[in-house]
């Protein structure tokens, strides 16, 4: 039942993706401000005290990625990402998209017409 | 130098959950830092990957957040438990009790019990 519930979670957060953006940001930021202060009170100077805190925080970037990854359907987000990769380098190179596109479409239509 | 360990994903989980209960609604920074007074800083959290639980833990309807404004007026998010994640934190809570009384038996054994 978690599970399930975890999908249609994460099938309804896909288009609030930038919405979830900022919310992740603003909590980042927001618990480092708290630190950095808490780093200030205990006498530390200014940069040593927000150098801590981001220390203490863990890595950012890896700590990013499994936030994004809990929520919305990563498996979908990276087909996208990829289906626009391709479409943006086909349309820098029509002549290999063409020639690409029509080796497939020949291939296909043979081995569906050889093997019905 | 006291060794710090690290803390499993479960396990965290429960800490919250029980820090939620204990002190009602906190934001994500409050609970970083009473599981750290909690633990009496035996145990390292990466304090960053409290978030991705968090995020979980909603998304499973363990705990539900809100706006409000937390010390010296900052917009903050509030964390608070809910009903499914009470009822979520009681039967784990009974879970490690009963794997805690069966380890306990074993270590309470002795060689001639066993013949």
């Amino acid at each position: 039942m978690k599970t399930l519930r975890r999908f249609l979670t994460r099938l309804l957060n896909f288009d609030k993706r930038s919405q979830h953006e900022e919310r992740m940001r603003e909590e980042i930021e927001e618990h480092l401000a708290l630190e950095t202060e808490h780093n200030l009170r205990g006498g530390l100077p200014e940069t040593e005290a927000h150098r801590q805190a981001v220390l203490k925080f863990g890595a950012m970037e890896a700590i990013k990625e499994t936030y994004r990854a809990e929520r919305g359907l990563p498996f979908i987000e990276t087909l996208l990402q990829d289906l626009r990769y391709t479409l943006r380098m086909f349309l820098r190179n029509p002549g290999f998209a063409a020639v690409a596109i029509l080796t497939l479409a020949l291939g296909i239509g043979a081995a569906t017409t050889i093997f019905p | 130098m006291k060794q710090k360990t690290d803390v499993l994903q479960g396990t965290l989980a429960l800490m919250v959950l029980k820090t939620l209960d204990i002190l009602g609604p906190l934001h994500g920074y409050g609970i970083a830092r009473r599981i750290e007074q909690i633990s009496g800083d035996l145990l390292a959290v990466n304090q960053g990957t409290l978030y991705p639980l968090l995020l979980k833990l909603e998304q499973e309807g363990a705990i539900a957040s809100e706006w409000g404004a937390s010390e010296n007026n900052r917009r903050a998010r509030f964390y608070r438990l809910t009903r499914a994640g009470r009822g979520q934190l009681q039967a784990e809570t009974l879970g490690w009790n009963q794997t805690a009384a069966i380890i306990e038996r074993f270590f309470a054994v002795k060689a001639e019990d066993l013949s």
